[in-house]
């Protein structure tokens, strides 16, 4: 709590590119790309997973950015965010290569999870207070599930706000829009996510309907 | 302990922006301030702090396997002309 007010600076603490830029070799700009740029690989690849869906797109959709990221390398400026400068081409390179030939762009429909709580939808049910906990029994393939079922703009917000740690400023960046707009969709999105976590629980009795979050049917295995 | 339902609508707005740390100044403070006294927004606050820190842990992907990115730094290196 007490640290929380010590506001970020448009950074999600990664390391950035220091070095001067020098008219290198091209054996030198790949020596050097490797030891800034390939580091973020594993983080890219869950990205990756999460906009593709699959593994074998994921890794066609990080072939081409980070061949496109190895061509522009010389534009990167040093000094500056070089973690959201690759994202930014991550997606970049999903919107024009990728997403087009898949699928067009889901539009948003706006009502009916426009403010779905799950914590107040619990106590007004009557709930005790509510406590992750119940969550916490479903399955991690599950939840990435949810997540890659969430209308696309808000899936990359939740995606690079709450597993890549981007700040807001980062990810209007990343993404080519408002800092507003990014606010909007990553609540609407944390709430859509809620949502479909929630259905899930319910449908797999992992929550009563007489107790929400207090009687679990069934516990899943524990790891 | 009892706030006027306008202080914690006003927390309970902000709260998301409150918990990304995206908040600094005379703001911040009153809403942790707030937090520090009102069981009922702490808890809802502590609710969406776990929420987010699941989602997290549960969608995080580890590492790449080796071979993709082995394939990766070859396609990089054969663009080179080797």
């Amino acid at each position: 709590m007490s640290t929380a007010c010590l506001v970020r600076v448009g950074s999600a603490g990664e390391p950035m590119a220091r070095e001067k830029r020098s008219e290198g070799t091209l054996e030198e700009r790949r020596q050097r790309f490797d030891q800034e740029a390939m580091p973020f690989l594993d983080g890219m690849f869950g990205a990756a997973m999460r906009l593709t869906r699959n593994p074998a797109d994921a890794e066609d959709l990080l072939q081409e950015t980070f061949l496109r990221a190895f061509n522009a390398f010389d534009s990167f400026e040093p000094g500056t965010n070089l973690k959201a400068w690759l994202y930014r081409i991550l997606m970049n390179t999903y919107i024009s290569s990728y997403r087009k030939q898949k699928r067009s762009p889901q539009t948003v429909s706006s009502d009916e999870l426009e403010d779905f709580s799950l914590y107040r939808h619990v106590i007004d049910e009557g709930g005790k207070t509510p406590e992750t906990q119940v969550l916490e029994t479903i399955p991690d393939d599950e939840v990435k599930r949810a997540l890659e079922e969430l209308p696309e703009q808000f899936r990359v917000a939740v995606l690079l706000a709450d597993v890549e740690g981007f700040s807001y400023k980062e990810i209007a960046e990343i993404t080519g829009t408002e800092i507003g707009t990014v606010m909007s969709r990553l609540h609407r999105g944390r709430k859509a996510l809620q949502k479909a976590l929630w259905d899930y629980a319910r449908e797999r009795g992992l929550v009563s309907d007489e107790e929400p979050w207090r009687t679990p049917r069934r516990t899943a295995g524990r790891s | 302990m009892a706030y006027p339902e306008t202080d914690c609508r006003t927390v309970l707005n902000r709260l998301y922006v409150f918990l990304d740390g995206e908040l600094a100044g005379e703001e911040c403070t009153v809403i942790q301030l707030h937090l520090e006294e009102c069981i009922s927004c702490m808890h809802q606050y502590g609710f969406e702090r776990d929420f987010k820190e699941l989602v997290h842990r549960k969608c995080a992907e580890g590492r790449v396997p080796e071979t993709v990115a082995e394939r990766i730094k070859a396609n990089i290196r054969r663009a080179l002309g080797d």
